[in-house]
């Protein structure tokens, strides 16, 4: 059955390395060496009019931001989409180790890390839908769903932009989201739950971008999110206008409180009066789903799609512990309790801590003094002499009710690092991440029938079997190496030897339509 | 509009105490519970202590390299 449904995702990750002697390599360096590696090991064509390599997958590496970039293929289902995600895995992981080598390294590794502890940098996990719409035109439909989607698509870890607490989130990137629409994908303070960008990299369709979500591991979680958002779009793309009977009255506010809450109770108000939790909303679009799941335009996999997400909404009625070994938040709310409870503390005194510490760190933000003279530490705050004698002397008084005392707070610093390091090496790609490590033990149930290993081999260096994605997969493979002038982009493909370009306008394209190059210069970029 | 949103917090629905959980099903997930969270322990102290440098050291180190949006 030819495809109907096209998606594609940007992955953005942390190069991390460090050296045998100490001391960390220069970024830009390494991350230049990566690129290099990627160049000389795998087949690709160089960038057309933009930068990186395309991939003989179809897929995109690329650095930007000091950020090293994954773009998948077009891909025509959620099955699809878990492959070419975990074959990325595979080449970026292969390429680290690499890296390690040949820059004499103890150490370098990607991650997928979602956002940075000791700053505010976020990295994205974007996605693209095919439209016939305006993405403007789908945000009041999309918007509930994106905001409920945090129960079943959160990576889990913990709220970033706090300098001092340690509270657990369904989804740290949530709290990155500062407006309801953007058209800023990178600014601190316009970054949207729904993102109007429309450059659509094809003719006669748009391309919705979504980058509200989180970078997960779970091959289930992955798949589902994919899945029901396609669903949703395509809801949405048929005017049937599923967003408007779970309208939010305040969409971010409701996003970060539905993130708080393991338990996925939570509820939010709807502009229709009613106060709904993220799994009514996300009930609200499954049964549109389900109505019109045999509809020409929805995709052939709809009704599995609709039997699993009902089937992960009633796992949801038990959360956490129902999602325990298959939803990356799931599973780091219980390994991080499991070691929370390892280093003599349970979640009510990490709360208690939490509190403290948040208070001590207003105290501390308005001392005088450079920020370096005035850090969370247990030799500053509880200095005889120190500038938090008085502030420290009143809350002595009430920390033996609360089973706490100040001998803890060395402990507990200790404790909130070592979680986020947790939660940052969960996601680090190959084999020595936390997730990768959980899965190997057999201890994860995430799995996906439709996906295995050979698949996914397959797909780190094949391209997906339908539309334009094949076509430029299967002319890198061709053009690789025959000459440096030969040049790839999400919509051309360039043979600089023959004077050809092969136009992949058209996404669904199933034929190799190759014309003469309007500009004979092969150098030239500019008239693509 | 956003001023007049209000968001509160429902009653757990899901404690252990919830009857019309089959307790068949309440044990399995005890049990895959726990399975994880013992393979988690070993793992944690690996990861923690890979590298040769502490969680602090490896945030600080990591934000120095961090690039991201």
């Amino acid at each position: 059955m030819p495809a109907t449904h096209l998606m594609g995702f940007e992955q953005e990750m942390a190069l991390c390395a460090t050296r045998a002697r100490g001391g960390n390599p220069d970024p830009e360096m390494l991350l230049n060496k990566l690129s290099a590696i990627a160049e000389e090991s795998l087949v690709n064509l160089r960038g057309l009019g933009e930068g990186g390599i395309f991939l003989a997958n179809g897929g995109r590496l690329y650095v930007d931001c000091l950020k090293y970039e994954y773009a998948g293929p077009e891909c025509s289902s959620p099955d699809e989409i878990v492959k070419y995600l975990l074959a990325g895995e595979r080449i970026l992981a292969k390429l680290a180790g690499v890296l390690a080598l040949r820059a004499n390294l103890e150490d370098a590794a990607l991650y997928r890390c979602n956002v940075d502890y000791t700053g505010c940098s976020t990295w994205g996990a974007h996605e693209s839908y095919l439209t016939r719409s305006e993405p403007t035109k789908l945000a009041g439909d999309l918007i509930p769903f994106l905001v409920a989607r945090v129960v079943t698509a959160g990576a889990g870890g913990f709220r970033p932009l706090t300098q001092t607490g340690c509270y657990f989130t369904l989804s740290p990137r949530a709290w990155h989201i500062c407006v309801p629409i953007s058209q800023s994908s990178t600014g601190p303070h316009d970054r949207g739950i729904f993102h109007v960008k429309d450059q659509s990299l094809s003719c006669g369709y748009h391309r919705l971008h979504i980058l509200v979500g989180d970078a997960i591991c779970s091959r289930k979680q992955n798949w589902l999110k994919f899945a029901s958002t396609s669903l949703v779009v395509a809801l949405a793309d048929a005017g049937l206008h599923p967003g408007r009977e779970v309208t939010l009255c305040a969409p971010v506010e409701a996003l970060k409180e539905f993130a708080s809450d393991p338990t996925c109770k939570t509820k939010a108000r709807a502009q229709s009066g009613r106060e709904l939790s993220a799994v009514d909303i996300q009930r609200h679009y499954l049964e549109l789903a389900r109505t019109h799941m045999h509809a020409p335009w929805m995709p052939a996999w709809a009704p599995e799609a609709v039997e699993k997400w009902d089937a992960m909404l009633q796992q949801l009625d038990g959360a956490p512990d129902s999602v325990a070994t298959c939803l990356d938040w799931g599973i780091k709310y219980r390994v991080f309790q499991s070691h929370v409870e390892k280093r003599g503390f349970d979640l009510q005194r990490l709360r208690n801590w939490t509190h403290l510490t948040d208070l001590l760190g207003r105290c501390i933000n308005a001392l005088p003094g450079t920020a370096s003279e005035r850090e969370l530490s247990a030799d500053f705050v509880l200095n005889p002499r120190g500038p938090l004698r008085t502030v420290v002397g009143h809350l002595t008084r009430h920390l033996p009710s609360r089973g706490m005392e100040w001998d803890h707070l060395q402990a507990y610093l200790k404790l909130r690092s070592e979680l986020f390091a947790l939660d940052f090496k969960f996601g680090r790609l190959g084999e020595k991440g936390i997730f990768n490590c959980l899965d190997r033990a057999g201890v994860l149930d995430h799995g996906i029938a439709g996906v295995d290993d050979a698949q996914i081999e397959y797909a780190a260096a094949n391209p997906p079997a339908f539309g334009r994605a094949k076509l430029r997969g299967e002319a890198i493979r061709r053009l690789h190496k025959k000459s440096s002038n030969n040049a790839s982009n999400w919509t051309t493909v360039l043979d600089s030897t023959r004077g050809m370009v092969l136009n992949l306008g058209d996404p669904f394209a199933a034929e190799e339509h190759w014309s003469k190059k309007a500009n004979q210069n092969p150098g030239d970029e500019s008239s693509f | 509009m956003e001023t007049q949103m209000t968001v509160h917090r429902a009653t757990r629905q899901n404690d252990s105490s919830d009857s019309s959980a089959p307790s068949e099903g309440l044990s399995e997930i005890q049990a895959n519970c726990r399975r994880l969270a013992d393979a988690a322990d070993a793992e944690i102290e690996r990861a923690l202590n890979g590298g040769g440098v502490n969680a602090e050291e490896f945030l600080q180190s990591a934000h120095q390299l961090r690039g991201g949006e």
